[in-house]
């Protein structure tokens, strides 16, 4: 059992069960000591009255007359005497009529209680005490009956049980809302990691039970920890390609203004310079990647895709270029932003490097827990062949030197795709007649 | 066209000047964002081309500063710094245009073209006037697709401005801040003799002189 919750649960109604039934047996037991010590009082009072009103002469005893309450003549009354001498009984109350009370053998000056069945079912507290009177061994039993306070303890008993039982109904029913208005406060941690799942949040919220605090304090601190790594490389990165392409750039510039003195030679160490600009592109593009189970902010299709659009049709505003879209309305945040922006923006760029003048994106969810991202791009460009367009997507070779970076854009998709354990199809476009792409990735 | 150039790596910025001089643009450099900043605020550009790392003030906080403060002024943004969510921060903080690092001149000025046409509210791929097409290339006068008459590059500066700007008042200071750079001497008379030279090449009839406010080019001649 793993549960916090249910094993408090389990561990407090056990130790409420072991309390009340321990409160039961010791109002049980104390309950039985109060009636035997107060119905044995009263039978010591009336032995020693008994004892008293006995005239001993020679070798037996009379009982005088008009001595002992009349409820001891009573036949069956619930009270009862018997005194015998030496064990033998040689007098007993007229209430016993044909029956006797039986006494145990007893030593001068010992008392002794039992409990013991009397006629016509009664329960009989029983007193045998001996005494030495005049040098005759007597020893008496007196008995009382018990049935009627009995009868008034297993009533009261009974009010309490039910009394009890409620209680402890209540106190269980208290317990376990108690618990769990006390687990609901983890309920907060448990939404906050989701958004932070989504990229809602960037970090916990610390306003949680001081139990967890220390562990939701580790957590945010390797949040910012991952954060600030990620951040770092990710500058680093871009510091790099800043500063190498400032020189490449140059180098551009040359083969650009000399393009009529330059050689066959010329002609190779510029294409060797385009290669060099490429791949360094690929590489740095590649090695700032996130990937998926980051804690980096999370892509909003609905809120970022427009505004990726207008950047599209912003950069291609010499070209009437009409761009739809359509995304799912309860969509949720997905992927690393700067990823998904990447994968998105270079797909919408190559449609309208080839498109005619009009473009479709869809975004979808489907998958068991909507785990599956399904991307669909299409445009209305003169058809490619299959094969042309599946060498261009894995080795992100060109497949028009005059449509500049077709290539590489390509090639970072396919990246970003194996990043996110996806696939990519590309197919006959049906409503648009030019390429469509449809790429599925996985964002579990 | 009066331009901008915000460019920190010496040599590109150097080199880049001569390739923009030599396509006819009157250019300003500066290497860091304060200055860059200023310059975009005081003096009046037909467009920036703005690197984002600079020294000082980055690219993008001059940018918005600008824009901010309701200055327009058309700016491209050169940068190395060529992913999609960069692009679009870019865009955001308000550039017309975004071009990353390696690039060729050629793209650049077919850019910067195609952004000053934009706004001057200009559609098509040239610059075009009645009967008059600029071939900016070339740097010449095509008349009625057929005559080609060769330019000077001051001329064809000058009357690129003019034909950015039909039917509108154009007065001496303001033709030579657009065709000039910020060394040029602006009490000079020569914009004068420029003018005729352009009547010469036109007809007298297609710029008129309106006393004490300038010049007017007429796209529609009277």
């Amino acid at each position: 059992m793993n549960s916090l919750e249910q094993r408090l649960h389990l561990g407090l109604s056990i130790s409420l069960l072991l309390l009340f039934g321990l409160l039961w047996f010791l109002g049980q037991k104390s309950m039985d000591d109060l009636t035997h010590e107060f119905v044995g009082s009263r039978i010591d009072h009336d032995i020693e009255s008994l004892l008293a009103a006995l005239e001993v002469s020679s070798d037996t005893v009379h009982l005088q007359k008009g001595r002992m309450p009349p409820v001891y003549q009573q036949p069956f009354s619930g009270h009862y005497f018997v005194v015998a001498i030496n064990n033998t009984p040689v007098i007993q109350s007229r209430s016993l009529w044909d029956q006797s009370l039986i006494i145990p053998k007893l030593k001068t000056g010992e008392r002794r209680l039992k409990i013991s069945e009397g006629p016509t079912d009664q329960k009989l507290l029983q007193i045998s005490m001996a005494f030495n009177k005049k040098g005759l061994n007597i020893s008496i039993a007196l008995a009382e009956d018990l049935s009627a306070i009995n009868a008034q303890k297993f009533k009261f008993k009974k009010y309490f049980f039910i009394l009890s039982l409620i209680g402890l109904v209540l106190l269980l029913l208290l317990q376990s809302i108690i618990l769990r208005l006390s687990f609901k406060r983890l309920e907060s941690i448990r939404s906050d990691i989701k958004s932070l799942e989504e990229g809602g949040l960037l970090k916990l919220s610390e306003n949680v039970p001081s139990e967890i605090l220390p562990l939701v304090r580790e957590v945010n601190h390797l949040l910012i920890l991952l954060e600030n790594r990620l951040e770092r490389s990710r500058n680093a990165l871009g510091n790099l390609s800043h500063a190498l392409k400032s020189p490449l750039n140059l180098l551009f510039q040359y083969f650009d203004s000399h393009k009529s003195e330059i050689d066959k030679k010329g002609v190779d160490a510029k294409i060797q310079l385009e290669r060099f600009n490429q791949l360094i592109n690929r590489e740095l593009k590649r090695a700032r990647l996130a990937g998926k189970g980051g804690s980096t902010q999370r892509f909003n299709a609905a809120k970022e895709i427009p505004e990726l659009i207008a950047v599209v049709k912003q950069i291609y505003s010499h070209r009437d270029l009409k761009i739809t879209y359509h995304i799912d309305k309860a969509m949720m945040t997905f992927g690393d932003r700067e990823d998904m922006l990447e994968l998105i923006g270079n797909l919408l760029d190559n449609a309208c490097k080839w498109a005619n003048n009009e473009i479709n994106l869809v975004i979808s969810s489907s998958g068991v827990e909507s785990d599956k991202i399904n991307i669909i791009i299409e445009d209305d460009g003169k058809s490619v062949g299959k094969e042309q367009l599946a060498s261009i997507i894995q080795r992100g070779t060109r497949l028009d030197e005059s449509v500049d970076g077709h290539g590489l854009g390509l090639s970072i998709v396919n990246d970003i795709v194996k990043l996110y354990a996806g696939s990519i199809e590309i197919k006959h476009s049906s409503s648009l007649g030019g390429l469509l792409i449809d790429i599925t990735i996985d964002i579990n | 066209m009066r331009l901008l150039l915000v460019e920190d790596d010496k040599e590109l910025s150097k080199s880049l000047q001569e390739e923009l001089i030599h396509k006819g643009f009157a250019v300003d450099v500066t290497d860091n964002g304060i200055d860059a900043e200023f310059m975009g605020d005081e003096e009046s550009y037909d467009i920036v081309i703005l690197d984002l790392g600079l020294p000082q003030r980055s690219g993008l906080e001059v940018l918005s500063n600008w824009r901010n403060k309701e200055n327009k002024l058309p700016v491209i943004i050169l940068t190395a710094r060529d992913s999609w969510h960069e692009r679009i921060d870019g865009f955001k903080a308000g550039a017309d245009d975004y071009l990353g690092k390696p690039f060729h001149v050629e793209e650049l000025i077919m850019r910067i073209q195609a952004l000053v046409r934009r706004t001057h509210d200009m559609t098509g791929q040239s610059l075009q006037c009645d009967k008059f097409k600029l071939d900016e290339d070339y740097q010449q006068l095509i008349i009625n697709g057929q005559e080609t008459v060769q330019l000077t590059g001051t001329e064809f500066r000058l009357l690129r401005y003019f034909m950015l700007n039909p039917g509108k008042v154009l007065s001496k200071t303001r033709l030579i801040e657009h065709v000039y750079d910020q060394d040029f001497d602006k009490d000079s008379n020569l914009i004068e003799v420029y003018i005729r030279r352009l009547r010469d090449k036109l007809g007298k009839e297609y710029i008129v002189t309106r006393r004490g406010q300038g010049y007017i080019f007429m796209d529609v001649p009277q």
